[in-house]
């Protein structure tokens, strides 16, 4: 019994030798040519024509990228096209390319990969289109080497926004396997469950990365994860604020709103939603500090429309006095609609997203103060998604919603006829205003359209929108340059070592 | 020979039957394969184009008999959520599952059987409280709580092995053993409580019996009665479990990969469950009833060469 212990006790050492002198300077500190970076979820599909996960896109954007991107204040500015210009109506937009841009694989960057990508999102070229987004374009033409000229069915002001999709080599078929494109950072390699490696691009057209290598590990577990970093194998990752504070001494919890809208739908279509007065009262029925408070760890911003806070050019702000907590003027309402004893309801909520369960569970206690009485319904992921946001088939749900850098997208979703407006929200006074916005031509006045719909709808209390909940990133005090966006985008070129 | 033949048959209808009720099971329940892995954040071409490349029109029993026929051939389609090809999928994710329950299983033999045999000793001699009562907390306590401490342990307080990922065989031994001893190590706590209470209640009995006071009278060690006479036949009800420990982790122990992030059968099977990858899900309900069956199999097979009055009727 004691010499199979002792053996099997040095056959452990030995092996353990192997590996932990191998790795010593690692679990010291982060070695300074690499960063590890965990992520909970796997990549979908490296091609840009394929992949929709939003953190997959973090990911690609290292690798692709496109005419246009977008800074950490949700700007859109010039990327593989140096400037462009937009016709007097809005129907014809023309980009001047970059010139000595290089695909990974040492092919020039030139106007035929711009006509090839755009063909394919748009579907001009027989096969079938890839984003609806595109379907206004009419044309794309290479005027020359470099220019490129795009024609719209008709005047689009957030078409801009398209611009920031992923330019692919023409006629390159297999980016799922070995993506190719003119980003500061090259793919080696793809293990799948596992990791991805990307390595820096010495021939890159713009600023050169200042780390030469980036490792991305798919880690799950949130408990695993912080386990990762204390043994210093991760040098950065999404983390909960709540499970952080082992990581306090070598890390620090970097925190920002992530411009997704956290939102209480009601589904208009459903009695009691259908009368404006019991919404509006369920709005003046919640108090968004508790929610914040006791499902969000107090990390995040309160939000009044369907636009985010962030989004600091196009958000209404006067409209967050619009409903203040009061519980009376919610008794009244619900009395004038005809409910003077309340109602029940039921709350659909996706049991994965512990946020949304929990914000769930602080409505029931909120709402009984007002005589409505709550039941959960906690469903399973890819129930939610067909019954409530497919067939709309519920009565209150809650929800987040991401947002990108177009501010018209959002909004978009509570027109009459869009495909995503789950919520059921009908008025034509606010579908007009959104017309007009996708019709103008300067910013100014998008931003006094949109600002309209927001309030149309607010009156409305189309949905009770609820708060915009912070990302919490940990990362290593050796890391700096680590830069929230408002979209999906991990910069690995801008992070350098202290 | 009929025995051969009517087991081939029993099993043929048995993973018939697991494949038609997955895919059964699969037409009921609610949730649009190409939305879950879209995202309501999807654009709706996107998922025109998705619905379009996963073949979902077609009535359901043309859909099974496709497959079928393609499942015959040794061709299980592609992955909705991958895009790349099941059978490839499964190779990969095999050959972790399969280095982690081997390591698994072995370790908890290493442990049990001594211990077993500790136990039984002391259990005749009226002691044996303290091993009984580690073997009950081995057996209760929840093996992603055993890895968790594990990886606190051996991971952050004494940095010995990596927390996560999965290097293979191929790549490098020693770091293939670091990777895979500490989930190997959580999962041997389980199943090593286990076989060390079969084993010692098994000896145990078989002390009690004529033969045994038999030999005793000729005047044997008793260390040789042991080893030479009543371990073989208390290894047979412990032969039974260890086979059906290995079809369990053969099947994916779920949860250590959840907590060591190793790319296995168990991890497959939940993402193929929560996105609805259909093609996926059955080729994996193929490969664990198989698993299950071929387990059971190996188990008769060992169970006649320990005791020759078992035979195969």
């Amino acid at each position: 019994m004691k010499k199979l212990t002792i053996i099997f006790l040095s056959i452990c050492m030995v092996f353990q030798m192997g590996y932990a002198s191998g790795n010593k300077e690692e679990k010291q500190a982060p070695v300074q040519d690499t960063i590890k970076m965990s992520m909970a979820s796997d990549i979908d599909s490296f091609d840009p024509f394929l992949s929709v996960a939003y953190d997959t896109q973090a990911v690609n954007k290292n690798i692709f990228e496109g005419l246009m991107t977008f800074d950490e204040n949700g700007n859109c500015i010039p990327s593989l096209s140096e400037s462009y210009e937009v016709s007097e109506d809005g129907l014809m937009y023309t980009f001047h390319l970059r010139h000595g841009v290089t695909f990974h694989d040492g092919t020039p960057f030139t106007s035929k990969d711009v006509v090839y990508s755009i063909n394919r999102y748009a579907g001009l070229d027989g096969n079938p289109a890839i984003l609806d987004t595109f379907a206004q374009v009419k044309a794309v033409q290479a005027i020359d080497d470099y220019t490129v000229a795009i024609t719209m069915k008709a005047a689009h002001f957030g078409f801009i926004y398209n611009m920031i999709q992923p330019i692919v080599k023409a006629g390159y078929d297999q980016n799922a396997e070995l993506p190719i494109g003119t980003g500061p950072y090259k793919f080696v390699s793809y293990t799948a469950g596992q990791k991805v490696v990307l390595v820096r691009n010495d021939s890159y057209w713009g600023t050169k990365a200042n780390i030469k290598n980036v490792e991305i590990y798919f880690i799950n577990d949130a408990a695993a994860t912080i386990s990762a970093m204390q043994s210093g194998q991760i040098d950065f990752g999404m983390v909960l604020p709540d499970l952080f504070a082992p990581l306090a001494k070598n890390y620090d919890l970097i925190a920002s709103p992530m411009n997704m809208t956290d939102v209480l739908a009601l589904n208009n279509d459903e009695t009691p939603f259908d009368n404006v007065k019991v919404r509006q009262a369920i709005y003046y029925a919640i108090d968004r500090q508790e929610i914040m408070d006791g499902a969000f760890g107090s990390k995040a911003v309160p939000i009044y429309s369907p636009v985010s806070s962030t989004m600091s050019g196009y958000v209404n702000t006067n409209l967050s006095h619009t409903y203040p907590l009061d519980r009376e003027k919610a008794r009244t309402l619900l009395r004038e609609a005809g409910y003077p004893n309340g109602f029940a309801m039921t709350i659909t909520v996706p049991a994965n997203y512990v946020q949304h369960v929990d914000t769930a569970q602080i409505l029931v206690s909120q709402l009984a103060q007002v005589g409505i009485d709550v039941t959960i319904n906690s469903v399973e992921w890819g129930t939610w998604l067909e019954k409530v946001y497919s067939n709309r088939n519920y009565q209150s749900t809650i929800i987040g919603m991401t947002s990108l850098i177009d501010p018209v997208d959002i909004l978009q979703r509570y027109t009459t006829q869009s495909k995503k407006n789950f919520y059921n929200y009908s008025n034509t006074a606010f579908d007009a205003a959104i017309d007009e916005a996708l019709a103008s031509q300067n910013n100014e006045s998008v931003v006094k359209s949109l600002q309209k719909a927001q309030q149309i709808v607010n009156d409305d209390a189309g949905a009770v929108w609820l708060c915009d909940p912070e990302m919490t990133a940990a990362v290593n005090k050796k890391l700096g340059g680590y830069k929230f966006y408002y979209a999906g985008y991990f910069n690995f070129s801008a992070m350098y070592y202290k | 020979m009929l025995y051969l033949s009517r087991k081939l048959l029993s099993t043929l209808i048995t993973i018939i039957l697991a494949a038609v009720v997955t895919f059964l099971v699969f037409q009921i329940l609610p949730g649009d394969p190409a939305l879950v892995i879209l995202g309501p954040n999807a654009d709706p071409a996107q998922i025109a184009n998705l619905h379009q490349s996963m073949n979902l029109d077609g009535s359901a029993v043309s859909r099974f008999l496709t497959w079928v026929s393609a499942a015959a051939k040794g061709d299980f389609g592609t992955s909705y959520r991958y895009g790349t090809s099941v059978t490839g999928l499964i190779n990969n994710a095999f050959g972790v599952t399969l280095s982690l329950g081997l390591l698994g299983l072995l370790l908890s033999v290493i442990i049990g059987i001594p211990f077993g045999v500790l136990l039984a000793k002391q259990k005749s001699k009226g002691k044996g409280m303290v091993l009984s009562f580690f073997s009950q907390l081995g057996l209760s306590a929840p093996n992603f709580l055993v890895g968790i401490l594990l990886i606190s342990l051996f991971t952050v307080q004494i940095p010995l092995f990596p927390s996560m990922g999965y290097i293979p065989f191929s790549s490098s031994i020693s770091a293939w053993f670091a990777s895979i001893f500490l989930p190997a190590l959580s999962l041997a706590v389980g199943s090593s409580a286990v076989i060390v209470r079969y084993l010692s209640t098994s000896i145990i009995e078989q002390n009690e019996m004529d033969y045994v006071r038999t030999i005793r009278a000729t005047g044997e060690k008793e260390s040789l009665i042991l080893y030479k006479h009543v371990l073989r036949n208390s290894l047979i009800p412990v032969i039974t479990i260890f086979g059906m420990l290995l079809s369990e982790v053969l099947g994916g122990s779920i949860i250590i990969e959840n907590v060591f992030s190793l790319p296995g059968i168990g991890k497959l099977l939940t993402s193929s469950i929560t996105s609805r990858d259909l093609p996926l899900l059955q080729a994996l309900v193929l490969y664990l009833s198989i698993i299950v069956i071929v387990c059971n199999f190996l188990v008769d097979v060992v169970y006649q060469l320990l005791d020759p009055r078992i035979r195969l009727e």
